[in-house]
């Protein structure tokens, strides 16, 4: 009875280990953050999200606490922070940068460097 | 006394002059009146143009992350969705749109961008617009939808003019994505332009 109690767990083993294998992947290939949220960014800053592979468009929210209308932008770059794709800009408080990224790549989010006002930045989110 | 009431005449005139000189009225004898703020001068496509019944994932994903930045009911926006322009550019790209609850068009140029103001009052005066976005394959555009009266919109790329096409209140161009600096220029039909610039490279 003992060795039957034994022989299965040693079976269990190998299967609870698969498992947690199994987990850790999916959790390492779902990526999904608001990697900035509730900042107020003055001209030409900027933040990146974590590099993971296959990104799925970037979403940002934000307000111009003290008027004008201050420009926000979203794009991919590499591990060494150069862009892969273009910058997307827009002024009115909501952007959605609608383009994929294949290959492992940062979602970056900025303030363009012309802006005379600062930006209040709700998020910007991304996911993969 | 006389000279009491001279010097009341005196102060009362630099103050008017101060006031018209505030309020613009003083810049070659003309005033200088502002254009209307965002799209408050109207979008008659959102209205003219049938409603979606069919609407693609990517739009549909638009919609939702839309219309949870702006407060707007998911269902409400995909009731009332139009395409407003197809074929555009390069890669044929076509260009959706919605009002969130506020009344603020909200659209995508699609596998690009979209955007959307909080009210119709927000955003660049007669016109929202998303600028670049290029990739490896395709190159950078500048999309927006223009109020009723605007005549005319103008694209200087690094200094050069770009051909902006114009229907359905939406404005389309295509410009190189390594181009650093954008200019835009907006003519309303009242006779009062503005315009902005962008500094492509961030």
């Amino acid at each position: 009875m003992k060795t039957a109690r034994l022989s299965r767990k040693r079976m269990a083993a190998p299967l609870v280990a698969i498992a947690l294998a199994l987990s850790f992947t999916a959790i390492a290939s779902a990526y999904s953050a608001n990697y900035v949220q509730n900042v107020t960014w003055g001209a030409g800053s900027k933040d990146q999200s974590a590099y993971v592979s296959s990104l799925n468009g970037t979403a940002i929210s934000f307000n111009n606490p003290n008027g004008g209308l201050p420009q926000m932008g979203a794009r991919y770059v590499d591990y060494y922070n150069t862009g892969v794709t273009s910058y997307v800009w827009s002024n009115t408080g909501y952007l959605l940068d609608d383009r994929n990224y294949a290959g492992s790549s940062k979602s970056e989010c900025a303030a363009n460097s012309g802006n005379g006002y600062v930006v209040y930045v709700y998020y910007c989110y991304t996911n993969n | 006394m006389l000279r009491f009431q001279h010097r009341w005449k005196v102060v009362f005139a630099i103050t008017a002059i101060g006031a018209a000189a505030s309020a613009g009225f003083i810049s070659n004898g003309h005033a200088s009146p502002q254009p209307p703020p965002g799209l408050t001068a109207g979008v008659a496509s959102l209205t003219a143009l049938p409603v979606q019944a069919n609407i693609p994932t990517g739009v549909s994903r638009f919609i939702n992350s839309a219309a949870a930045a702006t407060g707007t009911d998911a269902a409400a926006a995909h009731a009332n969705v139009r395409l407003l322009r197809t074929n555009l550019g390069s890669s044929s790209r076509s260009v959706y749109a919605f009002r969130n609850a506020n009344g603020s068009p909200c659209f995508l140029l699609t596998g690009v961008a979209g955007t959307c103001a909080r009210t119709p009052a927000g955003g660049t005066p007669g016109l929202h617009w998303t600028l670049g976005g290029g990739t490896d394959e395709t190159p950078s555009s500048l999309v927006g939808i223009a109020s009723d009266d605007v005549s005319a919109v103008d694209l200087f790329v690094d200094g050069r003019p770009v051909l902006v096409t114009r229907a359905n209140n939406v404005v389309y161009a295509e410009f190189p994505r390594t181009a650093k600096e954008a200019h835009v220029v907006i003519h309303r039909s009242g006779g009062v332009d503005n315009s902005f610039h962008v500094r492509l490279q961030g």
